[in-house]
């Protein structure tokens, strides 16, 4: 009779599908986390935080994820390390001290009154050098969003010595933000503006390096590069044309890039699910 | 068997229907700028070492496609010089794009795009760019944008010898410090300032006021001694006699115009300090 029990009634269930198994390879959840922490934080996470990142994540659905993510973003560390990748990017590594050094030998230029028809120019200079040595702190403190980040980046005594020159600096803001040169007709519009004469870029109207900046980092070809840029980093190919659209919807949404990097970084693609 | 026969055509009529869907979607995108570039410039035109970036415009991503067609000067025209820009939107006589595509010969004899000879795109290709440019040329969100108006500029502050062609040589030099590279002119003479006046392609012939001031400060010209010039022909022009500003310090120069209800001044704010000084004399 036991054994009876045991076997029970067979029941066919006709048309029945297995219901949908949310559970996930242990390996990837963990490559998961790990490639986060690297990306995020520019280190490998430690054991606890492991632990705790797969109690947050449970069956890892997307809403857990870019809750986990805004948490890891909270750590001190991303933004120092987000400081350190731009420098390494756009300055050739520069490290804090040699920007101290160079804003230590402008700041004596101020001494010599015979130059004085420059001090305005040479104080710009220094407070952008303290920006950029400051910037993991002003990103900490939220002082500072990504394309103002972008623009402190390329807008310092640093970058100009690195690309001296207008057409240099018109050059490598255009091969580092939308990874191409510009058109004749680009570059020379963009070096009368820098000039101080009038000139048209990307449709719009300036007549001085601040309007040059302005026009560039708010065009859409800026917003384009750094999608591009964001896919090939993080999902290592260029986004579809539908994926470019979302971001540029969400983009003008919301305002964010970062907003956009949430989006890869909790994907399904991302996850390797 | 009925059952099954109404079942199936039911099925056939939802596919259908999805099928439709599907392609009125494609058609809709096909039009829109990312379309064409999905399916015609990224695939037709940015192949290696042509518009990859090697030559413009650039068809390597849609924007970069965008800014380099709407409104952008062409670099090769036609014989006749009949075209100006590569996209004018809603107008595709004008624009040199919908030209190179469908003229066999712009230039040379087979120089159709793309470049490879005897073999034009596809017709429904063709439709395409030209349905895209006559809807406005949109860029990805849909906007149809429009090409400012050209501002009066100012180019080139030379210096002359009045009533001669003869430029002031001997004394276009700079002086002998980092910190000024003023133009040196000698004491007591009469000398002509010139700057080429421009509005785009536009050569002025007359303004309602150009103003030359001539300041001590590089950056304020509130104090400045003005002084009114003549338009000739594209060339703003003062003569001045060079013993009424004192010696011995850089005197900058501002130029001032009004055309209407245009204002420009150069320099102006932004304008860099060197370039500043550029626009700047020292009499000896």
């Amino acid at each position: 009779m036991g054994m009876m029990g045991c076997l029970g009634t067979t029941k066919v269930v006709r048309n029945a599908s297995l219901p949908k198994d949310n559970t996930l390879n242990p390996l990837i959840l963990e490559n998961y986390i790990h490639r986060v922490y690297v990306g995020l934080l520019g280190r490998k996470p430690q054991v606890k935080e492991v632990v705790e990142a797969k109690r947050m994540l449970g069956n890892l659905n997307e809403s857990k994820r870019r809750a986990w993510i805004m948490r890891v973003k909270r750590d001190s560390a991303y933004f120092s390390t987000l400081a350190t990748k731009m420098r390494g990017e756009y300055l050739e590594g520069v490290n804090r001290r040699e920007l101290e050094i160079m804003r230590i030998d402008l700041t004596k230029l101020l001494e010599n009154e015979k130059q004085a028809i420059y001090f305005d120019q040479w104080q710009y200079q220094i407070t952008q050098l303290q920006k950029l040595e400051g910037l993991s702190e002003l990103l900490h403190e939220q002082q500072i969003s990504w394309t103002d980040m972008h623009k402190l980046c390329v807008d310092n005594p640093y970058y100009d010595k690195l690309n001296m020159g207008i057409d240099n600096f018109i050059l490598s803001c255009f091969q580092h933000f939308l990874y191409r040169y510009p058109s004749d007709y680009e570059l020379s519009s963009a070096r009368n503006m820098m000039y101080g004469r009038p000139a048209i870029l990307f449709l719009k109207r300036g007549r001085n390096k601040r309007d040059f900046m302005k026009i560039f980092f708010e065009s859409d070809a800026y917003l384009e590069g750094q999608i591009r840029a964001l896919y090939k980093r993080d999902l290592m190919r260029e986004p579809l044309a539908s994926e470019m659209a979302s971001c540029f919807r969400l983009f003008h949404n919301t305002g964010k890039l970062t907003d956009i990097q949430l989006n890869i970084l909790a994907s399904d693609e991302y996850l390797g699910k | 068997m009925n059952t099954w026969a109404s079942k199936s055509s039911f099925f056939l009529v939802i596919c259908l229907g999805l099928l439709m869907g599907m392609r009125q979607e494609m058609q809709e995108n096909y039009s829109a700028i990312e379309g064409l570039h999905q399916d015609i410039f990224s695939v037709s035109c940015a192949i290696p070492a042509c518009h990859d970036g090697s030559f413009e415009p650039d068809f390597r991503t849609v924007q970069s496609s965008y800014w380099t067609l709407v409104y952008h000067p062409i670099t090769k025209n036609n014989k006749a010089g009949d075209f100006k820009y590569r996209v004018i939107p809603f107008d595709t006589a004008q624009s040199v794009l919908y030209e190179r595509i469908t003229n066999c010969c712009f230039v040379n004899e087979n120089d159709r795009m793309p470049f490879t000879v005897g073999i034009p795109l596809p017709q429904k290709h063709i439709d395409a760019i030209s349905d895209w440019i006559m809807e406005g040329a949109p860029d990805p969100i849909g906007q149809i944008h429009e090409i400012p108006q050209e501002e009066l500029s100012f180019q080139s502050l030379t210096w002359g010898i009045p009533d001669t062609e003869a430029p002031l040589n001997g004394y276009s030099q700079q002086k002998d410090q980092a910190l000024l590279p003023a133009t040196i002119i000698p004491a007591n003479e009469r000398v002509r300032l010139n700057v080429v006046l421009e509005r785009g392609e536009e050569t002025i012939t007359q303004l309602d006021i150009l103003e030359f001031r001539f300041s001590t400060k590089p950056k304020n010209f509130q104090q400045a001694i003005a002084k009114p010039g003549i338009v000739d022909s594209g060339v703003g022009y003062i003569d001045i006699e060079t013993n009424e500003f004192p010696q011995h310090q850089p005197i900058y120069v501002q130029v001032h115009a009004q055309d209407g209800k245009e204002v420009v001044e150069y320099p102006q704010k932004g304008t860099y300090v060197y370039e500043r000084t550029r626009w700047a004399f020292f009499i000896e």
